[in-house]
């Protein structure tokens, strides 16, 4: 039921990402609020390597 | 040592990195020919851009630009002589970046090419650059070409202008660069792709000091002419402003902030300030963006050549493109694009400036202190704004390229070696 009831009162929206679905909201006078996301990239880094990155930090972080 | 203790030597070591960079205070102090003022050089060593690269794996338009160079000195009688003078190591060719100099493009540093002398105030640390050749464009110091026009012009160089420059300015205790380049990046330049603002803010503080000076009127007419002749003549101070707070940060133990990024042709490479003056290289990236004719041939568009990303070093270029929407407009781009690029910046960095603002970003500081650790924990290459070159060193338009994943993988594993992690 209360997910029915928000397609009756106006929206509120926050959008992560895409920037296609924020123009298309706000030109339906949607308020929106955009963050800027995007997915983190691929890395593949050798295990050596993250050993290194490892032991660079704290140990408290790992 | 335990991973506290290192962690802690890292954040120390890159505060210390951040804070020299946010104070650093570059002047344009003087002109000079390069073994005159550059700590080393000599009669007999000729400079090149990006990192050290043996001769036989160099590309032809680098060991065409050490020919020319040669042919420039005098050290030969002919080209061929040049080239085996070069090749056998009779003349001395190695990369600008260990002399302190910044070598763009092409081009090539020579010991009687006058050279721009900026100091970074804070530290007393200098950087070179050689300016820009006037109606000869790039020329020499800057696509390693040559003829009869640039011989003459480097000589007049030498023996009337760059003197009577270096006068002035000595006369003025030299120009502060700080305040010109912070209006300057307000007001769209981002430095390395563009620095019109700089240039006209400079060029009215020069030529006051011109007018005002004891120098002949001939020689003032002159200087005047190669400024106006000279679209881009503070191109090459920005440079050496880099390269001045950089090399103020070359050898800081545990520091894992890049301090060079540049191109051979061929190779490219960074150094680590932690690492001091090792090079780690892999293939130079190839340049995306607008040519300026039609009638290009793709393989004639050598890789990246060029030490001008010093300035990304620091935070300028392609890191502050958010600060230049006409940079990105002749990149077929938008001003979102720019900010978006600046963005990545932000997260492969470790400071903020607290003083070059980007007015698009609500005035955030331009991004310094490119930490390795960042670049490999993102996956963020740096993006590097620049000039292509084709291999007989003409300019083919300009355009953007990442600074290679490798170099920061293979600077990761030195650093573990080095510090026993």
């Amino acid at each position: 039921m209360k997910a029915k009831a928000i397609l009756h009162q106006p929206l509120q929206v926050v959008n992560i990402g895409l920037s296609l679905l924020e123009e298309a909201l706000k030109q339906q006078d949607v308020d929106t609020i955009n963050i800027s996301w995007r997915p983190p990239r691929q890395i593949n880094l050798s295990p050596r390597i993250l050993e290194i990155l490892s032991k660079m930090e704290p140990e408290e972080r790992q | 040592m335990s991973n506290v203790n290192i962690a802690k030597k890292i954040q120390e070591a890159n505060q210390l990195v951040i804070d020299r960079i946010s104070q650093a205070d570059p002047y344009w102090v003087g002109m000079a020919a390069a073994k005159d003022c550059i700590p080393d050089m000599k009669d007999g060593v000729i400079l090149h851009s990006g990192p050290e690269i043996p001769w036989e794996e160099m590309c032809e338009t680098q060991k065409q630009g050490g020919v020319n160079g040669v042919m420039y000195e005098g050290y030969a009688k002919t080209e061929e002589e040049a080239r085996k003078m070069l090749e056998s190591g009779e003349i001395e060719f190695h990369a600008g970046n260990d002399y302190h100099i910044v070598v763009p493009g092409s081009g090539i540093a020579t010991p009687s090419m006058v050279v721009n002398i900026v100091e970074d105030r804070n530290t007393g640390v200098r950087g070179f650059c050689a300016p820009f050749e006037g109606p000869n464009r790039g020329g020499l110091a800057g696509w390693g070409v040559y003829n009869q026009a640039i011989h003459d012009h480097l000589n007049n160089m030498h023996d009337n202008l760059g003197p009577a420059f270096d006068r002035v300015l000595r006369d003025a205790d030299g120009i502060g660069l700080k305040r010109i380049i912070t209006r300057g990046v307000e007001m769209g330049d981002e430095l390395h792709s563009r620095q019109d603002a700089c240039g006209l803010i400079l060029a009215n503080d020069l030529m006051k000091l011109l007018y005002d000076s004891k120098l002949e009127k001939s020689i003032k007419d002159q200087c005047v002419e190669l400024l106006y002749g000279t679209v881009r003549f503070f191109h090459p101070l920005g440079m050496a402003a880099a390269m001045s707070v950089l090399e103020g940060i070359r050898n800081i133990p545990y520091s894992t902030v890049v301090t060079a990024m540049m191109g051979n042709g061929v190779t490219y490479g960074i150094k680590i300030a932690g690492l001091g003056n090792q090079w780690f290289t892999a293939p130079a990236p190839m340049l995306e963006g607008s040519y300026v004719t039609a009638d290009i041939d793709l393989n004639d568009v050598l890789p990246w050549i060029g030490d001008s990303c010093m300035l990304e070093s620091i935070g300028f270029g392609g890191s502050a493109a958010a600060a230049a929407p006409a940079v990105m407009r002749a990149q077929n781009l938008t001003m979102a694009d720019g900010i978006a690029r600046t963005q990545d910046t932000q997260l492969i960095t470790l400071g903020e400036h607290p003083v070059y603002r980007i007015p698009s970003m609500d005035y955030a500081g331009l991004a310094i202190g490119i930490d390795f650790q960042k670049v490999l924990k993102t996956g963020i290459e740096p993006v590097i704004h620049g000039g292509m070159i084709s291999r007989s060193g003409k300019r083919l338009g300009a355009g953007v390229a990442h600074v290679p994943m490798a170099c920061f993988e293979k600077a990761c594993l030195a650093f573990g070696d080095q510090y026993g992690l």
